[in-house]
């Protein structure tokens, strides 16, 4: 079943206390049957970064280069597609620089996460979930997109930043929205 | 500026790591073969030897390969010693297209299964790693050997993605999730290429 990114981001807030939660995953998966406790602390670090997702993807399609700049490394690195998940090549990856080109250029008006979980270990995160996208000018079949991610972020200097993105399924195209949402 | 993606070739890596008592070094040397086999496997595993790029990056693809090693011999201790606390190993693709994986260890279930030398083989044969400072993801694949499984499913293959974080001076592995599989055989031979 798939929990909305909303869904997932009040389990969070809810569980304010101490938690006893999966393995430090955040969400409705089943957990191991010995889970590590998780600090408050880390709660509140789950959120934030439960948020950073549609956050950032939010500030890509508005076109908001400093934004993005300023919540990845220069080692920044996005694999498109997931032909690396048995070894083949990935579509294409994109570094820092070539990632906030298409921020400048608005290539994305559109990116919906619906689906995000997050795995916390400190000062690491790892997030994994779903978004649908649209990129003007594609052809019309191939103009909305759905696809399944693994981020991996890391706190520095009090402040979480976006290190990594792997396709691991997809993407799916489609002709709209509707025929992507499920994908 | 490009990131510093390594390509590795086990298969190269196993000639230097050969004097080590670690079963998955001979019998990927024994499995030499596939590396240039058509298969998946074969258009990561290029035929050229590693040269790492970085301290870092030998560091965690030499950790990586040690824990395959310990898992194989039964050596908890090791394991314990280089993963968080909060470990997690994620068993099944499933979670890859919003569905339940078909297992998820912690720690402490993952040592369980080292401690009563659940894995016959644990053999990387493509592995790849992609460093950011403290942090490194590594994905690849390799092959297991689960005897105690079920007819049909005692060999496996799996496509995973790992990360890494260095913490007071030493790699520590945090987190294990399967991209693709597992794929089930009979043999060696039958999940060599998927």
């Amino acid at each position: 079943m798939r929990i909305p990114y909303v869904v997932a981001l009040a389990v969070v807030t809810v569980l304010s206390g101490p938690l006893r939660i999966a393995p430090v995953v955040v969400s409705g998966q089943k957990a191991a049957a010995s889970p590590p406790h998780a600090s408050p602390a880390q709660g509140a670090d789950a959120a934030e970064v439960l948020g950073l997702d549609q956050k950032i993807g939010s500030a890509v399609v508005r076109g908001d280069t400093a934004f993005v700049d300023s919540v990845t490394p220069s080692d920044f690195v996005m694999v498109h597609g997931d032909g690396w998940t048995n070894g083949g090549k990935p579509l294409s990856t994109d570094t820092k620089e070539s990632m906030l080109r298409r921020v400048t250029t608005k290539y994305y008006d559109v990116i919906d996460f619906d689906s995000v979980k997050v795995e916390m270990h400190g000062d690491v995160a790892i997030t994994y979930g779903r978004y649908l996208a649209h990129v003007p000018g594609s052809a019309a079949e191939r103009a909305w997109f759905a696809v399944w991610f693994e981020r991996v972020y890391a706190k520095r200097d009090g402040r979480w930043i976006y290190l990594s993105h792997r396709t691991v399924h997809g993407p799916t195209f489609g002709a709209d929205r509707q025929a992507v949402s499920d994908k | 500026m490009r990131p510093r993606f390594l390509s590795v070739v086990i298969v190269a890596i196993v000639g230097t790591v050969a004097s080590q008592s670690l079963s998955s070094s001979n019998i990927l040397a024994s499995h030499a073969g596939a590396a240039s086999a058509p298969s998946p496997v074969s258009t990561v595993a290029k035929a050229e030897p590693y040269v790492a790029e970085s301290d870092g990056a030998a560091e965690v693809l030499e950790l990586e390969r040690n824990i395959g090693a310990a898992i194989v011999r039964g050596d908890a201790a090791y394991f314990d010693s280089v993963t968080s606390s909060d470990f997690v190993m994620v068993h099944g693709d499933g979670w890859t297209t919003g569905g339940k994986p078909a297992l998820v260890d912690d720690k402490a279930s993952f040592m369980k299964r080292i401690a009563s030398h659940s894995y016959a083989a644990h053999d990387y044969d493509s592995v790849n790693v992609e460093m950011h400072g403290d942090v490194a993801i590594t994905y690849g694949r390799y092959v297991g050997n689960i005897p105690s499984s079920g007819p049909g499913r005692a060999w496996f293959s799996v496509w995973y993605e790992k990360v890494y974080a260095k913490r007071g001076g030493r790699w520590l592995y945090l987190s294990h999730r399967t991209v693709n599989g597992a794929h089930y055989g009979i043999d060696r031979e039958s999940v060599s290429h998927r």
